[in-house]
């Protein structure tokens, strides 16, 4: 913004051009949440079902409320205001609707001190692939699990990380606050520049950018040749076993494997069974304590996980070693691989939810096997050895189960969500790993009974809450972003055509590019079970660099992904930024210089809260919670009530028309009016209904929530005062409008 | 689904670009102060 004060006031600062605001406006809007929010929600709930929610949700609550902030904010703009509490002021007298121009102030400003940290990870990750440094974690997610609680500080709080370096161990500053500082200049550097020089060049280079290198990385992923399937046990044992002992573990299991047939051979039940007790016994040891690291990373990643995501099992029948043996048959024998995949794609289609998943990964297996070895026997007493020897292991792998704690959490599963038993059912009738079924996986519509009915999906009322809160949080409405950015339109800039194309851009980067790159590329390599309960942060940060570390040329297209992440941030943060430096400078004349001053010390320290206390990122979800989510419903309801019934909606409508190149619709003035504040109501309640006791429960019991929430509340009053101020200060300046005259 | 939902949105963004590149700019705007 040019410092030249005029009278008092400084010169107005607008646009330079039609497509700067736009390029401008969508790179505040278009994030980490296009890629790696979007996909992981729409692959859980409905696959392509989940797109026909998503557009109502975009056509009656995204693209109205967009609107209406377009609109709001070219008429503050008019009245030489450029901050939402200016706008709010020049819009009502109410002096409470007016505190709630805080609102638009505190959210970007809270939601900027945890983004610039995420964004800190994505430079971070983009450093690490251009010199090499994620090399040497090999292809398993585990190995980049690690690596990321490490560098993002997620095991412990502080800012100080221990690190051994050969036998001497040292304590040193976590590597990520170096990029962190870094991104914090870069934002305040460009914001500093003011809105046409800083954030319209930037986005202008930026934007194509992104788009370019989400279509490198999209070329790469959509011409990857098929990858062989692994066989299905080596699904679980590829996952839980370190890969320098593979080998010697894969050894152990044949030479039991030989044991357990020269014992079956003899026609002794006796023998057989003291045999095969001996050669399980010897085996079992080793073999449990591998499947007990690999059942208790599951349950260990169940806190991270929300619950209603789901979590993939591995293969059931491994937790015997008679399962181990018939999967080593299947290594050795395709044919009866092929027959076990044609009976497994059966029995997911004939039996109920709940049978698929005791037989598939439990009993079935085992039960094929005895009667096989009953059979083959044909003689009753062994029969009845088969027969005790399933109760018998029935009851050694509950024991196990109960043992490391996954039969409770099982059946508390089974019954939270269908979608754990498609993601059971799914990993086991394993596809073929193409880019066609990737594609399919993502965007074929689905049931948990692994039908294809998209009416039984939309069926589902979280289907409809995940596509609707998706649309609102995408679009970056209630933020107090696109209301500010609108202020520095001109007079008759068409707020419509606008407005519109900004949403478009938004979502094209969203399904078009978030929706084909991802899942996809994670299904070929990884497979299902790698996409199950895979949440935002475990998509981009765990499960990607293992798909790079596996593709051709995948460090280059590691530092394409993860540069264009960090771009898609640059252009969300930095809109976080300027609310506030526009809300000083017009409330209380400060400088350019000053309030970037200002609001730098600021969100320093509500970033230094965020990284000290980055263990399990409470520091982050917290605030995003509360000032993320919860603030941004107020803010999006308050702006509906603002247009829609304080001023009025059909006089809105009037003011959106002029300039307008394109009419609004006849439908805009029922949908803003009634229809998009009920669904935003209906839309509030039940997503507090599924999160907000959590997160409560959390703030009275864990000290960590209760210091971040006092620290966003105490922002909160101190942002109402000096919104207050500023309001005083208007008044006395007879900056009030005394009628909205369209 | 895939192709409908992409379809809608390239035409959508399309359309949209269309018409904000083949229209001039507004007024300048007026500072009211």
């Amino acid at each position: 913004m040019a410092d030249t004060p005029t009278g008092g006031r400084r010169a107005r600062e607008n646009w330079g051009t039609k497509l700067g605001v736009i390029l401008a406006v969508s790179g505040s809007a278009v994030g980490l949440g296009n890629f790696l929010r979007f996909p992981g929600k729409a692959a859980a709930n409905g696959g392509g079902a989940f797109l026909i929610p998503y557009f109502i949700s975009l056509l009656i609550l995204g693209i109205p409320i967009c609107w209406a902030e377009w609109t709001l904010g070219r008429q503050g703009g008019r009245q030489g205001f450029n901050s939402a509490p200016g706008v709010v002021f020049s819009l009502t007298r109410n002096p409470v609707l007016r505190l709630f121009g805080a609102l638009a102030i505190l959210i970007p400003v809270v939601i900027y001190m945890y983004y610039v940290y995420i964004e800190a990870w994505c430079l971070g990750y983009a450093w690490d692939y251009a010199v090499g440094n994620l090399k040497s974690l090999g292809v398993q997610v585990d190995a980049y699990r690690q690596y990321f609680h490490q560098f993002v500080g997620a095991d412990q709080n502080g800012f100080m990380r221990t690190v051994t370096e050969g036998s001497e161990t040292k304590v040193v500053l976590s590597r990520v606050v170096y990029f962190l500082i870094i991104v914090f200049l870069i934002n305040f550097v460009l914001i500093y520049r003011g809105v046409t020089r800083g954030i319209e060049t930037f986005c202008k280079y930026a934007m194509p950018l992104l788009v370019v290198a989400a279509l490198v990385v999209l070329g790469r992923v959509l011409t990857l040749p098929p990858q062989p399937v692994p066989e299905p046990w080596q699904f679980a044992m590829a996952e839980a076993v370190p890969e320098q002992n593979w080998t010697a573990f894969v050894d152990g299991l044949r030479r039991t494997d030989d044991q357990l047939r020269a014992i079956e051979d003899t026609a002794d039940a006796d023998a057989v069974a003291r045999g095969r007790a001996a050669a399980a016994e010897s085996f079992t040891g080793e073999f449990r304590n591998t499947l007990n690291d690999y059942y208790k990373g599951i349950i260990a990643r169940r806190d991270g996980y929300r619950a209603d995501v789901p979590v993939a099992g591995p293969y059931g029948y491994l937790a015997s070693v008679d399962g181990v043996r018939y999967a080593l048959r299947q290594l050795e024998d395709p044919q009866d691989a092929a027959a076990h995949r044609e009976w497994v794609r059966q029995t997911r289609h004939t039996l109920t939810r709940e049978q698929v998943w005791d037989l598939l990964h439990y009993e079935a297996i085992e039960a094929k096997l005895l009667h096989t070895l009953a059979d083959r026997k044909a003689t009753e007493a062994q029969k009845g050895v088969a027969e005790a020897e399933l109760r018998e292991k029935r009851a050694e792998r509950i024991a196990l189960m109960e043992q490391i704690g996954l039969s409770s959490w099982l059946e508390r599963q089974r019954h939270t969500s269908d979608r754990h038993l498609r993601g059971a059912a799914a990993e086991v009738a394993e596809l073929d790993r193409t880019v066609t079924n990737g594609l399919g996986y993502m965007w074929n519509p689905f049931t948990a009974e692994g039908g294809r009915s998209i009416w039984a999906a939309l069926s589902r009322p979280q289907v409809w809450l995940e596509a609707s809160c998706q649309i609102f949080f995408s679009l970056s409405v209630g933020f107090g972003i696109i209301i500010t950015y609108a202020t520095y339109l001109r007079r008759n800039d068409d707020v419509v055509l606008n407005g519109l194309t900004a949403a478009s851009t938004n979502e094209f980067c969203e399904v078009c590019l978030g929706g084909m790159i991802t899942i996809p590329a994670a299904f070929i390599f990884l497979g299902l079970g790698s996409l199950q309960g895979a949440g935002t942060f475990d998509l981009g940060f765990l499960t990607t660099p293992a798909v790079f570390a596996q593709m051709p040329a995948g460090r280059f297209f590691g530092f394409v992904w993860f540069f264009m992440l960090f771009l898609a941030a640059v252009t969300s943060s930095l809109s976080m930024l300027q609310p506030a430096i526009a809300f000083l400078e017009e409330g209380f004349n400060l400088s350019r210089r000053g309030s970037v001053a200002l609001l730098g010390l600021l969100t320093a320290n509500g970033i230094l809260v965020v990284l000290y206390f980055s263990e399990g990122l409470k520091g982050l979800d917290t605030m995003d919670f509360w000032a993320g989510n919860l603030c941004i419903f107020v803010m999006a309801g308050t702006l509906v009530i603002l247009f829609s019934w304080v001023i009025g909606a059909e006089r809105c409508i009037k003011l959106a028309g002029q300039g307008a190149e394109l009419p609004l619709p006849r439908l805009f003035l029922p949908v803003i009016k009634y229809i998009a504040p009920t669904y935003l109501l209906v839309i509030f309640v039940f997503w507090l209904r599924e999160n907000a006791r959590d997160y409560v429960e959390s703030v009275l019991t864990d000290s960590t929530a209760t210091f971040v929430v006092a620290f966003v509340v105490l922002l909160l009053i101190f942002f109402a005062v000096l919104v207050r101020l500023a309001n005083q200060k208007w008044t006395q300046e007879g900056r009030e409008v005394q009628e909205i005259d369209p | 689904m895939m192709i409908t939902s992409i379809s809608f949105v390239v035409l959508l963004a399309g359309f949209c670009f269309r018409r904000v590149l083949a229209t001039p700019r507004g007024e300048k705007h007026q500072d009211a102060g």
